[in-house]
């Protein structure tokens, strides 16, 4: 009897959670791609935390006219970006320019699980389930009703899913997708892999993807401090991306403008942007 | 093998179908077939040391027999000399070897002399210091003949792995469950239900109580330094209910396990967080390890018997036996020592067995003295947790430092991206769970049974924590 009444609820928290999250408010970018529909911006920046908080999308607008959105994702791989491309495309999102930041990533395969977690409301849809059947099997997604929400409750569990409901915004604008990060960083440090992959399938993918389209796409590094160890892994990165723009060393002697190794502060995001205006669109 | 992971919930019902589905006619089966799924489920984690548990039982089942045809007491004696080494050898070697090793060079090196002993990279095999109490408590009565030994090595050996109760108790006596071995076993159905209801509610305890509290007490603990008054005042309650919920919690489900298998383990907590003194908390929390000590440790070296310096060496003793069976830590005989010294004045006073009933019996809410008396009892332990939950003493005293100097009671924002206070509207809600059902095992009684089933498994799949798959704290005691 237990098990049954288990079972039913189940069944009716996977109904309404899905609920939730198809029509209600989106919270992260993935789910706001999937709300999205028959969009155009004429620019578009994929990546990882190093788009998401650096690249001032309003500023580029200020400054060109342009309308431009960063679908940028700390800790995005990317397989994440290239899934996002794809969902892009199925929802007659279109872009005039697109830019991909790649640095490490360049050596990873596959999706991270913020990522994955953001797509597992929306699991029933096709171009979702071909996305992730890529990737990993996701039979017991399917099968086990809300066994999908319990595995990923930290992403989509009942507080995101009790947000979505209530329609509430997050503190950043989700639709401009840039979400600085405060303050100067005390230890800096950080370490690049020492070698580098001979192909990155996904990246491949993604040149293939906007091959013969009216989309272009430019891959580009972000700024990294001057301790960073083995920084000659970029110079590799060049030799597999021969027009990749790269931006690693521009703020070597400009300790004030990171948050981290990694990572720059508003203030460093915001003459980074510039800068990519200046380069970019000028 | 954890309860709370996929792979139990798929060995449970196999073990169980098969037990009382095709094992049932014999009872030698049943129990071959116990022992078989008990290893499987110790070798889940790590198999090579399924051999320490054999070695354990096999040392302890030879001395048993031999005790029981020895008649000179010297013989008696060095066998059971040579139980308590075998066992508490092990237990020392896993456990505190690197401990003693570490102390000693510390030691030296702060008389300015620097030693070059390397510590060993040693794995802590699971359950090991509780099953390990479980044999020795054997020989023990083996040996004070309060039991007869066992000539069946099948039950003796299911007895020391019995699965429900091999990696983190309760430690049972072998007068209590050896003899259940040797019982033919019928399935009962009103024993099994009762069984599945402990299950829920101990998953409840763990899942939502103790792996929820755990995201907060990470966060504040790994944190401190920048945490205000109330953060850190929260931080210690919430570290005092995830390890409540989290221990509890496995003691259920390990006791519910039990009775789906027709066994009876004893109850190894008794609503602790409502006592109205530190005598009677220690009567209420890990009563089967606080019974041992009393036991095998505390009444032999005299107990509250003789003068008052014995009174307050045996206290200490025990205590500060307790904190390190704990762990190989120094914050923990300090967390057994504050708890040595909270006891002390109400053994002096004879007031440790003031409280043997169920506070506010009989009644719908407590008195104001008792309230009183449990919100003191309860922050005199969370002090103590504090110790027990930190990296270091340094830690420890730096926390509690910054708790009274820091004097911010604000509403802060975690790291977690949650408020300080948010998990106290859940602790809440089980509190008053508990208290309105402080004389049942579990809630799940009354005419409001199934809303209450139906309520907790709802708080079960929305509230808790699978994400984050927390393994049981007291895995690694």
């Amino acid at each position: 009897m237990i098990f049954g009444v288990t079972l039913f609820l189940m069944i009716l928290l996977d109904k309404s959670y899905s609920y939730a999250f198809r029509s209600g408010q989106p919270r992260s970018k993935i789910q706001n791609m999937l709300q999205l529909e028959n969009k155009h911006y004429d620019v578009a920046f994929f990546g990882s935390s190093r788009t998401e908080n650096h690249i001032n999308c309003e500023l580029i607008t200020e400054y060109t006219g342009k309308s431009c959105i960063n679908f940028g994702i700390s800790g995005g791989t990317a397989g994440d970006m290239l899934i996002l491309m794809k969902l892009a495309e199925n929802r007659n999102v279109t872009f005039n320019q697109v830019f991909m930041q790649v640095d490490y990533n360049y050596n990873h395969f596959g999706m991270s699980s913020y990522f994955k977690a953001n797509l597992i409301p929306f699991i029933g849809e096709p171009i979702v389930k071909e996305q992730m059947k890529k990737y990993e099997n996701e039979f017991f997604y399917s099968s086990i009703p809300f066994y999908k929400f319990m595995i990923f409750d930290k992403v989509v569990g009942i507080r995101e899913a009790t947000a979505s409901t209530l329609r509430l915004n997050q503190n950043t604008n989700i639709n401009v997708g840039f979400f600085p990060k405060q303050g100067i960083g005390k230890a800096v440090d950080g370490i690049f892999p020492k070698s580098i992959k001979s192909r990155s399938t996904e990246i491949d993918l993604m040149q293939e993807h906007y091959l013969n389209t009216n989309t272009n796409i430019e891959f580009f590094t972000a700024p990294y401090c001057k301790d960073v160890k083995n920084r000659e892994f970029i110079e590799k990165l060049q030799l597999k991306l021969p027009r990749l723009r790269n931006y690693i060393a521009i703020f070597d002697d400009k300790e004030e403008f990171f948050f981290n190794c990694g990572h720059l502060n508003e203030a460093g995001a915001n003459v980074f942007t510039k800068r990519l205006i200046e380069d970019l669109f000028k | 093998m954890l309860f709370n992971s996929i792979a139990f919930l798929i060995f449970l019902p196999i073990v169980f179908l098969f037990y009382w589905g095709v094992f049932y006619k014999s009872l030698k089966l049943q129990n071959l077939f116990l022992l078989l799924a008990s290893y499987l489920f110790y070798g889940w984690w790590d198999y090579r040391f399924l051999a320490l548990i054999a070695a354990s039982t096999l040392i302890d089942y030879g001395i048993g027999r031999l005790l029981s045809k020895e008649r000179d007491r010297v013989t008696r004696k060095i066998l059971l000399g040579l139980s308590l080494i075998s066992n508490l050898g092990l237990l020392g070697f896993f456990k505190y070897y690197n401990f003693f090793i570490e102390s000693w060079i510390d030691s030296w090196a702060s008389l300015g002399v620097n030693m070059n002993l390397s510590s060993l990279n040693i794995i802590l095999p699971v359950g090991i210091s509780f099953y390990t109490f479980q044999t020795l408590s054997y020989t023990i009565d083996v040996y004070r003949k309060q039991i007869e030994p066992t000539v069946n090595i099948i039950n003796f050996s299911v007895f020391v792995a019995f699965f429900p109760q091999l990696v983190a108790g309760p430690i049972e006596r072998a007068k209590h469950l050896l003899p259940q071995f040797s019982k033919k076993r019928i399935f009962k159905e009103e024993w099994a239900i009762s069984g599945i209801h402990l299950i829920l509610w101990g998953l409840f305890k763990k899942i939502v109580i103790a792996d929820s509290c755990a995201i907060y007490v990470n966060a504040i603990f790994d944190d401190y330094e920048n945490m205000n008054s109330a953060t850190l005042l929260l931080g210690a309650i919430y570290f005092a209910f995830q390890i409540y919920g989290d221990f509890s919690g496995y003691s259920d489900i390990a006791i519910g396990t039990g009775r789906l298998f027709g066994f009876d383990l004893m109850r190894n907590f008794n609503y602790p967080y409502f006592s109205r003194n530190i005598g009677e908390f220690w009567r209420r929390w890990h009563i089967s390890l606080s019974t041992w000590f009393r036991d095998y440790l505390y009444i032999p070296l005299g107990g509250s018997r003789g003068s008052k310096a014995k009174k307050v060496r045996n206290v200490f003793i025990i205590f500060l036996v307790s904190g390190f069976w704990h762990g190989a830590n120094w914050t923990f005989l300090i967390w057994g020592g504050l708890h040595a010294l909270f006891f002390l004045p109400l053994l002096l006073r004879k007031q440790n067995r003031k409280y043997l009933n169920q506070v506010a019996e009989n009644q719908l809410l407590p008195s104001f003295q008792e309230m009183f008396q449990m919100l003191f009892t309860f922050s005199l332990i969370c002090f103590a947790w504090i110790f027990f939950r930190a990296d270091s003493i340094i830690v420890a005293v730096n926390f509690i430092t910054k708790i009274f100097t820091n004097f911010t009671f604000e509403l802060q924002y975690l790291s977690i991206e949650r408020y300080n206070i948010e998990m106290l509207f859940i602790i809440g809600i089980f509190v008053l769970i508990e208290w309105f059902h402080r004389n049942l095992d579990h809630p799940f009684s009354g005419s409001l049974k199934w809303l209450k089933i139906i309520v907790i498994i709802l708080m079960l799949l929305t509230l808790g924590v699978y994400s984050d798959n927390q393994e049981f704290i007291y895995f690694q005691f």
